[in-house]
C-alpha cells in the first residue's frame, strides 16, 4: 500500500495523541502505587511523589493480615467465572431474539428492557424482594442472580448482532438450520469481538462487586475481595477513633490513606493481568471470512 | 417496580408500603419548594450533556487511532493503559486533585512558575465545569473505546481493501468509512446515557466537592442537593419522588431522542 | 471456538452446582432458643473469641443466655441496620445511634420501649446501672428506645493541640504552654510570619466538615443561666424561657434581625454573644487556614505531615496524638489548650449538659427473646467483674488491675484487646482508667466523669419531634447547607450579612413554621416537666 504524506500526519498524530492520554492515565496510578509502597509518617510529610522516599509494606501487611483473603479470592473468581458464564448465556440468546427481524415486537421487548435501566423498586424493595422472596440471604448466589441480565449490556450484544448480515442466517436457514444452531454457529463465532467485549464488561463488574455483598452477605468467608479489602480499609480508618476509646495506643501513624492507595493498586492489579489476554479479540483486525461466505 | 409507590406514601416499615398512608404529592413537595430546584436541575443537565458528548468525542476518537495503529505494541500497551483510570473510585482520585490542585499544588507550582496567577481552584466555582469535564474524561473515554474498538474491529476488511485499491488516504478511510459504520453505535450508546441524564453523578461529585459551598453554584447536582436536604431527617418517600421525577424526565427524552433516531436512521433506534 | 465455549460454560455451570452444595454443609449453625443474637459496630477486637467463649462457658450459666455476635464494619453499619432493620430480620440487640438510625426507628416503633423494664426492679442492675434521670433525658418520641451507652455527660474536653516546640522557639505563653485564646493568636501570627510560612506550613489545619468546631464556643452555661438555651430547630436557635423555666418567652434563629432579641436580656441583644461575633472572629481568623481547608479530610495528618501548626480536637485522643507526633518528627513536642478557663481550672459546673447519650443498645421490636437479652444485660452491669470481661477482656490474659480505677494493657501476639466500649459497656459506674496516663490528663478525665462538673440544661430530655414537619425541615436543610460549612471556616466575606440572608430566605421557606410547631412541643414538654414536680 502506498503511503501518501497526509496517511504519516494522520499517523503521527494518533501515536501523539494516543501517547500523551496514555501517560496522563499512567501518572496517576503511578502516584497511588508509589503512595501504596510507603508509610503514613512519610506521606503525611513528602505527600504524592512518583518515587516513595521511604519504602514500607504496612499498607498491604494490613490489608493482607487477615486470613480470609484466601477464601475470599476463591469466592471471586465463583462469582466471576459462574456470573459471566451464566450472564453471556441469558444475554445473548435474549440479544438474539430481539435482532431477529422475524421475531414480533422486538421494539417492544427492547423498550421494556431499556425501561428497567430508568425506572426500579430502589433499594429496600430490592432488598425484601432478594432476600424474603427468593431466600438469598447470605447466599453467593445473591451476587449473582440480581445482576445476571444487564440491560445496557444486553443492547449493546443486540447491536452487535445487528451489524451481522442478514443474508448468513436466512441461508443458514435455508439449509435447513434451526435457531440454536444459527445462534451458536453462525452468530457467535463471528460476533467474538462483541463477545469479547460484553463477556469483559459483565466479568469485571463481577469481580468488582462489593455493595450488593454489603446487601446480603452475613458471614466472613463469604465475602468477595473486593468487599473484604473495602471493609479491612474502612475499619482501618476507625482503628484510632476506636484506639483511644478503648484507652489503647496504637504505635505509629495509622495508615489510613496508605491502605486506601493500596486498596486502588489491589483493584486494578489483576485488570492489568487480565486484560492483554481478551485484548486480542478486538486489538487484532478479525479476519470476518464467513461474512462474505 | 412497584417501589415507585413509595413516592406517594407516608411510608413506615412496620406497615409496610400498601398499608403506609396515602400522602399525594406531599414527598415532591420539599425538592421543588424553592427556585433552587432550577439550579441543581440545570447543573445537572449541563454537567451530562458535557459528560455525554466529551466522553463520547474522546472514547470514538481513540477508538479510531488505536484502530489505525501499526505498531501491535504500542497498541496494547497505551490501550491497557487507558482503561485503567476507570476502576478508581472517586475517593482515591479526590486525594489526589487535592494534591494537584490545591494552592500550592502542582498545577499552581506550574503556574505561577511560568509568571502566571496561581488559581484557587477550591474557591473558584467557575472552573469546576471544566475540572470535572476533564476528570470524566479521563475517567472513564478509555474504558468507552472499548466498545467503538470491538465495533470497529468487526467491521469487513474488505472494505477498507476496496478503498486502498482505489487509493483512498486513510484520512478519507476514517472519514468515509469508519464513521459512518460507527454511527449507528454512537447514537445507540448515546440514547442509553441520555436516559439518566437528569441523574447527577453523586459518587464523583461528593467526592470531589463534598461540603465546599462554595463551589455549588456550578456543581451542585439533584443528587448532592437531595443528600443535603435529608441528610438530618432521611425519607425514603422524598428519596423515591425525586427519583421518579429523574426517571420519567429521562424516560422523555429518551422517547424523544428515540423518534428522532428512527426517523434519521431506524437502524440506530434503541427500540 | 464453539468447543471452548462449550467447555468454559460446562465447567463453570458444574462449579456453580458444587460449591454451593458444598457451602450447605458448613452453613447450619442455627441459632438455637437459649442464644441472642447481636449486631454491633466495629471491628471485631482480637482475642473476642475466648472472651465469648469464656462467658458462654461460665456467664451463661449463671443467665442462662448464650450471645451471638455480628461485627459490621462502623462505615457499612447504617446501611446494613437499615436493611435489616426494615427486613424485620431476627435480632434481639442492636447497636444503633441518633447518627444512624435510632430517630427514625423509634419513630416508627421498631424498638423495644424499656423504661417499664427498668423501673419494672426485675432487672436491679440495669435500674442502678442507668439512673431515673439519664433514663427520662434520653426518651425518644415519648419512650426508651435503647439504653445509652455514656461515661460522662459530655462530648469530651474541647482543646487545641499544638505544637510546643515551635510555641516555645517564638516564646509564647509560659514556657510554650498556652492558656488563652490571645496567646493562641500570638502563636498564629508567629507561625503565619515566622520561616514556616515558607515551608508551607499554616498556623491552623482544619477539616472540611467541622471547620473551626469548638473555638470561640459561645457560652452555653451563661446563656442557661439567663434563661437562654442554643438548639438545633432546623436551624440554630437561641430559646429564651421565662424565669422559671416553665414557658417559651420567644425562639430566635441565628441571623435574625437584633430587634428580635428585643425580650433578651440586655447584654443580648445585639446578638454579638449569640454568635454573630463568632462568625466575625472566626473570618478574621481565617488567614491562619490553608486556602483549601473546605476540602480538607484530616487536619491532624496537616500537623504530623508539619503542614499546620495546631488543629481543634478534645482530649480524649490526647495519648494516640503524643505518639502520632514522635513518630513524625522526634524533635516536636504537643502542646494542649484547653478553650474554656472554667474548664482548664477543673471548675464545678462548667459545661452544660443535656444527659443524652450519643450511642444507644436497642432492642427490635419482633425480638421474641426481650427478657433474655435483659438477663444478659443486666449480668454484664452487675459488676466491675462481668463488665470487664467485655469492655477490657479476659483478665491476666488481655489486662491486669492497676490500683483502684487503673488498668494496664497486655498484648497477646503484639496485639491488645479493643473494644469499642460504646456500642455495649460504657457506663459512668464502670469506669477504668489506663494506667500509663499522665497525672494532669488522669485528672482531666476524672473531671470529665464527674456529675457535678455539669450544669443540667433546663430542655434536659426534650428532643424535637420534626416527622409532621418532614417537607420543611428538608427544605431548610437545603437552605442552611448552602452557608453553614463556608461561615465554619470563615470563608465567606461579611459573614453576619451572609447569614441574614440565608436565615431570611430559611425562614420565608419553612422555618417559621418550624419555630411554630418548637414552642409549642417545648411548652407542652415544660408543662408536663412541671406536673411531675
Amino acid at each position: 500500500m502506498k503511503r501518501t504524506k497526509s496517511d504519516y500526519a494522520v499517523s503521527f498524530v494518533s501515536y501523539a495523541f494516543i501517547i500523551l492520554f496514555a501517560i496522563a492515565c499512567l501518572i496517576p496510578l503511578l502516584l497511588v502505587l508509589s503512595s501504596s509502597f510507603t508509610s503514613q509518617a512519610s506521606l503525611n510529610i513528602n505527600g504524592y511523589r512518583l518515587i516513595p522516599s521511604e519504602l514500607s509494606l504496612d499498607a498491604y501487611s494490613l490489608l493482607f493480615k487477615s486470613g480470609t483473603v484466601g477464601p475470599a479470592y476463591g469466592v471471586t473468581i465463583f462469582i466471576t467465572v459462574v456470573g459471566t458464564v451464566l450472564s453471556m448465556l441469558v444475554t445473548c440468546a435474549c440479544a438474539y431474539a430481539i435482532s431477529c427481524k422475524s421475531m414480533y415486537y422486538r421494539g417492544t421487548v427492547a423498550f421494556f428492557i431499556y425501561f428497567t435501566m430508568l425506572f426500579n423498586g430502589g433499594l429496600v424493595p430490592t432488598y425484601l424482594w432478594v432476600t424474603k422472596y427468593l431466600g438469598l440471604s447470605d447466599s453467593l448466589w445473591s451476587l449473582i442472580l440480581p445482576s445476571l441480565v444487564n440491560a445496557w449490556n444486553l443492547l449493546l450484544m443486540r447491536n452487535f448482532f445487528n451489524g451481522i448480515p442478514d443474508a448468513l442466517s436466512e441461508s443458514a436457514r435455508i439449509d435447513g438450520a434451526n435457531d440454536m444452531v444459527i445462534l451458536f454457529k453462525i452468530i457467535l463465532p463471528i460476533s467474538l469481538p462483541g463477545i469479547a467485549t460484553v463477556g469483559l464488561f459483565y466479568a469485571l463488574a463481577y469481580w468488582n462487586e462489593w455493595y450488593k455483598a454489603l446487601l446480603y452477605i452475613h458471614t466472613e468467608w463469604k465475602y468477595p475481595l473486593q468487599y473484604l479489602i473495602m471493609q479491612i480499609q474502612k475499619n482501618i480508618q476507625y482503628v484510632q477513633q476506636n484506639a483511644a476509646n478503648a484507652g489503647v495506643v496504637t504505635e505509629g501513624l495509622v495508615p489510613a490513606e496508605t491502605t486506601q492507595m493500596a486498596t486502588a493498586v489491589v483493584t486494578i492489579g489483576p485488570i492489568i493481568l487480565l486484560y492483554p489476554f481478551l485484548q486480542k479479540y478486538f486489538v487484532q483486525g478479525l479476519t470476518v471470512g464467513s461474512v462474505k461466505g | 417496580m412497584f417501589g415507585l409507590y413509595i413516592a406517594f406514601v407516608d411510608y413506615r416499615p412496620m406497615k409496610g408500603i400498601w398499608a403506609s398512608d396515602f400522602v399525594g404529592i406531599e414527598n415532591f413537595k420539599a425538592f421543588f419548594a424553592t427556585n433552587n430546584w432550577i439550579t441543581v436541575t440545570g447543573n445537572t443537565l449541563f454537567l451530562n450533556a458535557l459528560f455525554i458528548f466529551f466522553t463520547t468525542l474522546t472514547s470514538v476518537i481513540i477508538a479510531i487511532l488505536l484502530s489505525e495503529m501499526k505498531s501491535k505494541w504500542v497498541k496494547k500497551v497505551t490501550q491497557s493503559i487507558v482503561i485503567l483510570p476507570h476502576f478508581m473510585s472517586w475517593t482515591v482520585v479526590s486525594m489526589l486533585s487535592l494534591a494537584i490542585l490545591s494552592s500550592n499544588g502542582i498545577v499552581n507550582q506550574i503556574i505561577t512558575a511560568m509568571g502566571g496567577q496561581g488559581i484557587e481552584f477550591y474557591n473558584t466555582a467557575s472552573v469546576w465545569p471544566l475540572i470535572l469535564v476533564i476528570l470524566r474524561i479521563w475517567q472513564g473515554a478509555g474504558f468507552g473505546s472499548i466498545v467503538y474498538l470491538a465495533t470497529i474491529t468487526g467491521f469487513d476488511s474488505s472494505i477498507y481493501e476496496a478503498a486502498a485499491v482505489d487509493g483512498a488516504s486513510r484520512w478519507q478511510c476514517i472519514y468515509k468509512i469508519t464513521l459512518p459504520l460507527l454511527k449507528n453505535t454512537i447514537i445507540m450508546l448515546t440514547i442509553m446515557s441520555v436516559g439518566k441524564i437528569f441523574n447527577g453523578d453523586f459518587g464523583m461529585i461528593y467526592a470531589m466537592v463534598g461540603s465546599n459551598s462554595i463551589l455549588y453554584p456550578t456543581t451542585d447536582v439533584i443528587d448532592t442537593y437531595l443528600f443535603r436536604q435529608l441528610l438530618e431527617n432521611p425519607s425514603m418517600g422524598q428519596t423515591a419522588a425525586v427519583g421518579l421525577v429523574q426517571s420519567v424526565l429521562g424516560f422523555c427524552f429518551v422517547v424523544l431522542c428515540n423518534k428522532v433516531a428512527n426517523k434519521w436512521s431506524p437502524e440506530s433506534a434503541l427500540f | 471456538m464453539n468447543k471452548i465455549l462449550k467447555r468454559v460454560a460446562v465447567s463453570g455451570l458444574a462449579l456453580a452446582m458444587a460449591l454451593p452444595a458444598l457451602a450447605g454443609c458448613k452453613m447450619s449453625t442455627r441459632v438455637d432458643s437459649d442464644t441472642i443474637k447481636i449486631m454491633l459496630s466495629g471491628q471485631e477486637p482480637t482475642g473476642w473469641d475466648k472472651v465469648v467463649e469464656e462467658y458462654n462457658n461460665n456467664g451463661a450459666k449463671e443467665t442462662g443466655v448464650k450471645i451471638s455476635v455480628e461485627w459490621v464494619s462502623p462505615g457499612d453499619y447504617k446501611e446494613k441496620l437499615n436493611l435489616r432493620m426494615i427486613g424485620s430480620e431476627n435480632y434481639d440487640l442492636v447497636f444503633d445511634a441518633p447518627f444512624n438510625k435510632l430517630k427514625t426507628f423509634a419513630a416508627y416503633e421498631m424498638y423495644v420501649p424499656l423504661e417499664d423494664y427498668l423501673t419494672s426492679g426485675e432487672y436491679p442492675n440495669l435500674s442502678a446501672a442507668f439512673s431515673e434521670d439519664i433514663a427520662d433525658a434520653n426518651h425518644y418520641f415519648g419512650h426508651l428506645y435503647g439504653l445509652p451507652m455514656m461515661r460522662t455527660y459530655g462530648n469530651g474536653i474541647d482543646c487545641v493541640y499544638y505544637r510546643k516546640d515551635l510555641a516555645k522557639k517564638y516564646n509564647i505563653g509560659t514556657d510554650g504552654q498556652i492558656n488563652s485564646y490571645d496567646e493562641l493568636q500570638q502563636f498564629f501570627e508567629c507561625i503565619l510570619n515566622g520561616e514556616e510560612d515558607a515551608q508551607n506550613m499554616v498556623p491552623f489545619g482544619v477539616t472540611s466538615s467541622r471547620g473551626f468546631y469548638s473555638l470561640f464556643a459561645q457560652d452555653a452555661v451563661d446563656q442557661a443561666e439567663n434563661h437562654i438555651i442554643r438548639m438545633n430547630l432546623g436551624a440554630f436557635a437561641h430559646i429564651l424561657l421565662n424565669e422559671d423555666n416553665t414557658e417559651v418567652v420567644d425562639i430566635v434563629y441565628e441571623g435574625e434581625d437584633p430587634s428580635r432579641y428585643a425580650l433578651f436580656p440586655e447584654k443580648y441583644r445585639d446578638g454579638k454573644l449569640l454568635g454573630l461575633q463568632r462568625l466575625e472572629t472566626l473570618r478574621e481568623w481565617n488567614k491562619y487556614l490553608e486556602r483549601d481547608s473546605l476540602n480538607r479530610k484530616d487536619s491532624w495528618a496537616m500537623v504530623t505531615g508539619l503542614k499546620a501548626a495546631a488543629m481543634v480536637d478534645n482530649l480524649d485522643t490526647y495519648e494516640q496524638k503524643v505518639v502520632d507526633l514522635k513518630t513524625a518528627l522526634s524533635d516536636a513536642e504537643l502542646g494542649v489548650f484547653i478553650l474554656k478557663d472554667e474548664v482548664r481550672n477543673m471548675e464545678d459546673g462548667a459545661r452544660l449538659t443535656d444527659l443524652k447519650g450519643n450511642n444507644f443498645i436497642c432492642i427490635p421490636a419482633w425480638s421474641n427473646k426481650i427478657d433474655k437479652t435483659l438477663t444478659f444485660l443486666d449480668w454484664l452491669f452487675a459488676d466491675d467483674e462481668n463488665h470487664d470481661l467485655f469492655e477490657l477482656g479476659i483478665e491476666g490474659v488481655n489486662w491486669e488491675a492497676v490500683g483502684e480505677d487503673k488498668y494496664e494493657t497486655l498484648k497477646v501476639d503484639g496485639e491488645s484487646y479493643s473494644f469499642p466500649g460504646y456500642v455495649l459497656t460504657w457506663n459512668p459506674n464502670f469506669v477504668k482508667f489506663q494506667a500509663s496516663l499522665p497525672e494532669d490528663m488522669y485528672e482531666y478525665k476524672k473531671y470529665d466523669l464527674k456529675k457535678e462538673a455539669y450544669t443540667e440544661s433546663p430542655l434536659a430530655g426534650f428532643m424535637f419531634d420534626t416527622s409532621n414537619l418532614q417537607t420543611e425541615t428538608s427544605v431548610v436543610s437545603g437552605i442552611t447547607s448552602k452557608v453553614s460549612t463556608a461561615l465554619e471556616h470563615g470563608a465567606l466575606e461579611d459573614p453576619v450579612e451572609q447569614l441574614r440572608a440565608n436565615t431570611a430566605e430559611a425562614l420565608a421557606n419553612g422555618l417559621d413554621v418550624i419555630r411554630e410547631e418548637a414552642i409549642r412541643q417545648i411548652n407542652e414538654f415544660l408543662a408536663e416537666k412541671n406536673s411531675d414536680k
